[in-house]
């Protein structure tokens, strides 16, 4: 006797082990006709009078096909004239994704093919905890199951004498199709009493060419209506739903997952790092030692790029003829970009971190552990991932919200997003908090890195609480699942990480540095410019009104009286009632206007600012630690300092996000409220720290 | 040569304007079920 018998199942099941095991060195490999999809086929002796033809097809979850991969597996099954078309289907499912497996074996059962199941990897049932009553099992699904493990070559012989006794296995149907449209399947199985309704079901909504299984027919037929393509899916959904509670209703009584016994080193784990409380602290932190880290480890590149563009600027104008363009070049253009390359550490190593967490698999426990906390404030699950992405930059992590189905709830992923603490604040954090932040350390933890910390966490919490506070005043009411698949953990790949690292850097420096640029030479053009005889005429003026000085300090004095007679100035001193309040002066308030294009701004411009006024070739962090008020107090102290990060914390500095949000609601009412919203929000938080702490 | 550096301002400053014009022009608007589902309240 000889049969075919066809091998499918998920990816990763372990289906190619079980072929290996089975046809030994009795294999051929083709490919399928016309595609590329490798095909196996092999002899397995099954007993001294059965010889089995063995397939092995692609992996794959269900018989819905989206993949070519998929759709060979589907042609295989539809056609009884294929020569490989199976006697009998073997269907391999893994022992930890019992639940996911068991979709595609009802499928196959459903096609009225003889199928039986294959349950692998028996041999980690033990150490994941897994009971399952393979007898109760059986008589639920109609089949026979063989638990198999390759690895300590037990069951084969249960596998082959099932394989061999095939003509067993029922046939009868998992579901009852009648439940999903009763309409509709009654419709289809009157006008084609002849085919199996499964197979004309799976034609119906496959768009493959089966040429063989009668589609024409179908086509031609004058009875048959067919539906649109919106209700297919939509029956094709009930369908997949109706599978899942068939599955849900056997495995409740005969799979048993006891997380508690279980003892393999990824259930280990899992149990600290998604713990309720410990995975928590332990999350904390990782975050801590990140924080403390960007920090320390960057501080001597950061040194080195800050003094280079420094005597940069000054070989430039020793160098170049004397100038207005020279003067762009060493006042505008490059101490503007050098207010951004000198983070490329601090980026780098974020990314480095985060990447890091990625490759090894605990970000997604880290998703895992964050959906608990979420549902309280009114977040769908998968809220999560825009905001952790948030973190990077607002505008991949509000299009990461189209996954969420329900549409307020992607609203309020997408309102509260722009909190998290993306990379473009990360520079102006570290240029403040080196700045107001003494360089101590408590309990080996130093207060910049605690500060930086404090500042994402910040962020994060206003996320939440922004969201919660939406949730009750938009009345949500309907929630969406959350399904998040845990990687097995590994060692990271230093390759993955590399390239990681270097386009993510590469996309923040490249993508900021244009816009710094453009809006460094402007801002240079608008302060070395100004109306009226107070800036034409500032040399005059500064001298008669200070008789007593001379040299650098002369010099000094008419730049700044330019400055403040500039276009620029005059901008700035327009809006300094305003911002006064905050403890930020005109100059501030210009990089407040400028880095509303995007955060990162904010430094490059104070740097052309105070470049433009001194003569001194001074590191960006030196000329803003020697910016005194007019009371001779440093202008950048704890207070305007703290009032400033909180600014840029809450507010909505950055046109791309908006634009971004504008897109994703196709209107420009939430955008606006967004950033009518997070400005007063910064505004007022900036106004009580300050007046608190000054 | 003041005139050759005030001319390499000048391009410099045209080249800023017209970089951060394209930057945040509006676009045009967007086709439906572009960016968003069906179900996305803004149908």
């Amino acid at each position: 006797m000889s049969l075919n018998i066809a091998l499918l199942g998920n990816p990763n099941t372990g289906k190619t082990s079980i072929f290996n095991k089975l046809t030994g060195l009795s294999q051929k490999v083709g490919n399928y006709p016309g595609i590329t999809v490798e095909k196996k086929k092999g002899i397995c002796k099954l007993s001294n009078t059965t010889k089995a033809h063995i397939i092995d097809l692609p992996g794959t979850y269900s018989l819905n096909a989206s993949s070519i991969d998929e759709s060979v597996v589907i042609e295989l099954l539809l056609n009884k004239n294929n020569k490989d078309y199976p006697n009998v289907a073997v269907v391999v499912a893994d022992v930890e994704n019992l639940k996911r497996n068991l979709l595609l074996f009802t499928q196959v059962k459903d096609l009225g093919i003889p199928t039986m199941l294959l349950i692998n990897m028996s041999d980690q049932m033990k150490r994941k905890g897994i009971t399952i009553d393979i007898p109760m099992l059986e008589a639920k699904l109609n089949t026979r199951i063989a638990l198999v493990s390759i690895r300590e070559n037990k069951g084969l012989d249960l596998l082959k004498e099932l394989l061999i006794n095939y003509r067993e296995l029922s046939v009868k149907p998992t579901i009852k199709f009648e439940d999903i449209d009763q309409h509709y399947f009654d419709h289809l199985k009157n006008t084609f009493p002849d085919q199996q309704l499964y197979k004309l079901w799976l034609l119906i909504t496959q768009d493959i060419n089966f040429a063989k299984i009668e589609r024409k027919k179908i086509i031609d037929s004058i009875d048959f209506k067919t539906q649109s393509e919106r209700n297919l899916k939509k029956l094709q959904q009930k369908e997949t739903v109706k599978r899942y509670q068939f599955i849900n209703n056997i495995l409740k009584n005969t799979l048993v997952i006891d997380k508690e016994s279980a003892t393999d080193f990824r259930s280990k784990l899992d149990r600290i790092l998604i713990h309720k409380f410990w995975g928590y602290v332990i999350f904390f932190l990782i975050l801590m030692t990140i924080f403390q880290s960007i920090f320390d480890w960057s501080s001597i590149p950061q040194d080195f790029i800050d003094s280079t563009f420094a005597s940069l600027s000054e070989q430039l104008k020793i160098r170049l003829p004397e100038g207005v363009f020279t003067s762009l070049l060493s006042e505008g253009i490059i101490p503007g970009l050098g207010g951004i390359i000198i983070f490329i550490p601090q980026i780098a190593f974020l990314f480095l971190f985060i990447s890091i967490l990625e490759e090894t698999g605990y970000m997604s426990r880290v998703v895992f552990l964050m959906d608990r906390g979420l549902r309280r404030f009114g977040l769908n699950g998968k809220s999560v991932i825009p905001l952790i992405s948030g973190t990077a930059c607002a505008i991949p992590a509000v299009m990461a919200t189209r996954n969420i189905e329900n549409w307020k709830e992607r609203l309020i992923t997408i309102l509260v997003t722009p909190f998290t603490t993306c990379s473009a604040r990360l520079p102006v954090y570290a240029i403040l908090i080196a700045l107001v932040i003494p360089q101590g350390s408590f309990l080996g933890l130093n207060y910049q890195g605690l500060m930086l910390m404090f500042l994402y966490l910040v962020g994060f919490g206003m996320a939440l609480i922004s969201a919660w506070i939406l949730s009750k005043t938009l009345n949500i009411k309907s929630k969406s699942y959350f399904v998040v698949e845990m990687p097995n953990y590994k060692l990271p790949l230093l390759r993955n990480i590399g390239i990681t690292v270097w386009e993510k850097t590469k996309t923040f420096i490249t993508e900021a540095g244009k816009i710094i640029l453009a809006i460094s030479i402007l801002l240079w053009i608008l302060a070395s410019n100004g109306p009226g005889k107070d800036f034409s005429e500032a040399e005059q003026i500064v001298k008669s009104n200070h008789k007593q000085l001379n040299g650098d300090a002369l010099s000094n004095k008419i730049n700044s009286h330019k400055l403040e007679h500039s276009y620029i100035g005059i901008l700035g001193k327009s809006i300094e009632p305003l911002i006064s309040p905050l403890g930020y002066d005109w100059k501030i308030g210009i990089a407040l206007i400028s880095s509303f294009a995007a955060r990162e701004v904010f430094i490059g411009t104070l740097a052309t600012i105070y470049s433009v006024e001194s003569n001194a070739e001074e590191t960006i962090k030196n000329r803003m630690a020697s910016e005194v008020r007019a009371d001779g107090k440093p202008l950048f102290d704890l207070a305007s300092g703290i009032s400033l990060m909180f600014f840029y914390a809450f507010a909505m500095q950055c046109m791309s996000t908006l634009a971004i949000v504008k897109k994703e609601t196709n209107s420009w009412k939430w955008p606006m409220i967004q950033l009518v919203g997070m400005t007063l929000l910064a505004y007022f938080v900036a106004f009580l720290t300050y007046q608190i702490l000054s | 040569m003041e005139w050759v550096q005030s001319l390499l301002v000048f391009l410099a400053a045209l080249t800023a304007v017209a970089y951060l014009f394209s930057k945040w022009k509006p676009k045009s608007k967007n086709k439906k079920g572009d960016s968003c589902g069906p179900d996305c309240g803004c149908h």
